[in-house]
């Protein structure tokens, strides 16, 4: 009965180590940086490479991009109007051969934010927030004033 | 049949170019969804205006272009003039009405900033003065005259295909794409302008380089004889 006790006080503490560790590493700018990238990729560059597939080449429509990359802009999170963290992030695009120089990338061709705790992500278009799925082709109303705003 | 040859590859270009873009515009009239053409350009002052508009502009160059290729045609102008000029009738007032106007509205929110939007009003006013004064001439029975002036507005209007072909093959070169549409527009507007102009002058144009080279060779000879008279 006292070894059925001490081994739950002991996973109850190993549980409860790991559990802090990870909230621990949640916050810091690395961790939040990668969550961020991940939704951004996820929500935003997977649907849009997908509709460059199938695209027409053969219109007067920008081509899609050889390749895009993510960069977040805020190195810790900002808080908007209603108390929710959120973190800034730009799409550059490199169009011809792949090179490794700066040069070759143009910056900020889609910018937006991300909300690390829901995993919403929003573009700007003009001065206002949409839903990604604007960007493929999706009619969605603009997001309330406040998002992406530090209060 | 050398000549006729480059003529017909030139006239089957066209075609396939003209329906080409015209399938690849069907995707303006997705009522539920943005084409990336409408995407790019956001957010527009009158998103449904400019929707409108350009849905106008896709089915009026739809029926221009390979109308203007049946219009050019000899072989339908020799056996059936009087289809030719019903045609004639249609096709002008469709560019005049509908095809130019709305392309200048449309061009002031060309990518690619002022440069792509002088091009574009540049060949619309082409395609418009030639139109107006190709149907002057028609109706003067001035048939060279008209010859002329219909070419210029099918070399604008093949624009669409040569622009579109440009933009293509530009695409993996690595060029700035906003650099590479200007450069993709003005090339095929000027240079189109510039080989109507040099097949259909009446100032014969395309002689130029012949009378220069026959030039020089008289000029060689005279140094010849001179240098031979002087030993």
């Amino acid at each position: 009965m006292k070894k059925c006790s001490i081994l739950l006080a002991l996973s109850a503490v190993v549980t409860l180590t790991a559990a802090e560790t990870s909230l621990l590493l949640a916050g810091t700018p690395d961790s939040l940086a990668t969550s961020a990238k991940t939704e951004v990729q996820t929500k935003l560059l997977d649907p849009l490479q997908k509709r460059d597939s199938t695209r027409s080449r053969f219109s007067r429509a920008s081509p899609p991009p050889m390749s895009r990359r993510i960069r977040i802009l805020d190195s810790s999170a900002k808080t908007d109007a209603k108390g929710h963290s959120f973190v800034a992030f730009a799409i550059d695009e490199s169009y011809g051969m792949p090179s490794n120089e700066e040069s070759a990338w143009t910056k900020n061709t889609i910018t937006g934010c991300v909300y690390p705790d829901t995993g919403d992500v929003l573009v700007k278009r003009g001065e206002a927030y949409f839903d990604p799925s604007m960007l493929v082709g999706a009619k969605t109303a603009a997001a309330p004033a406040e998002v992406c705003q530090a209060k | 049949m050398t000549k006729r040859l480059p003529q017909t590859l030139l006239w089957l270009y066209f075609w396939v170019g003209s329906f080409a873009i015209t399938l690849s515009s069907l995707v303006y009239f997705n009522f539920d969804e943005r084409a990336p053409f409408i995407i790019e350009k956001l957010p527009l002052p009158a998103e449904d205006l400019y929707v409108l508009v350009l849905r106008f502009h896709v089915v009026a160059a739809a029926l221009a272009l390979p109308g203007c290729l049946i219009l050019t045609a000899k072989f339908i102008l020799k056996r059936w003039p009087k289809f030719h000029r019903w045609c004639g009738r249609v096709v002008g007032s469709i560019v005049l009405a509908v095809l130019v106007p709305s392309g200048f509205y449309l061009s002031f929110f060309a990518r690619g900033g002022w440069g792509a939007t002088l091009g574009f009003l540049l060949s619309g006013a082409i395609v418009m003065v030639a139109m107006a004064q190709g149907i002057r001439e028609a109706r003067a029975k001035q048939f060279a005259k008209h010859r002329r002036l219909a070419f210029h507005v099918l070399g604008q209007l093949s624009v669409a295909v040569t622009s579109r072909s440009m933009l293509y093959v530009l695409e993996p070169s690595g060029l700035n794409p906003d650099f590479s549409y200007v450069l993709s527009l003005w090339l095929p507007v000027v240079g189109t302008f510039a080989l109507v102009e040099l097949l259909t002058s009446p100032i014969q144009l395309k002689l130029i380089p012949r009378i220069l080279y026959e030039k020089m060779l008289d000029l060689a000879g005279t140094l010849r004889s001179r240098n031979a008279d002087s030993r």
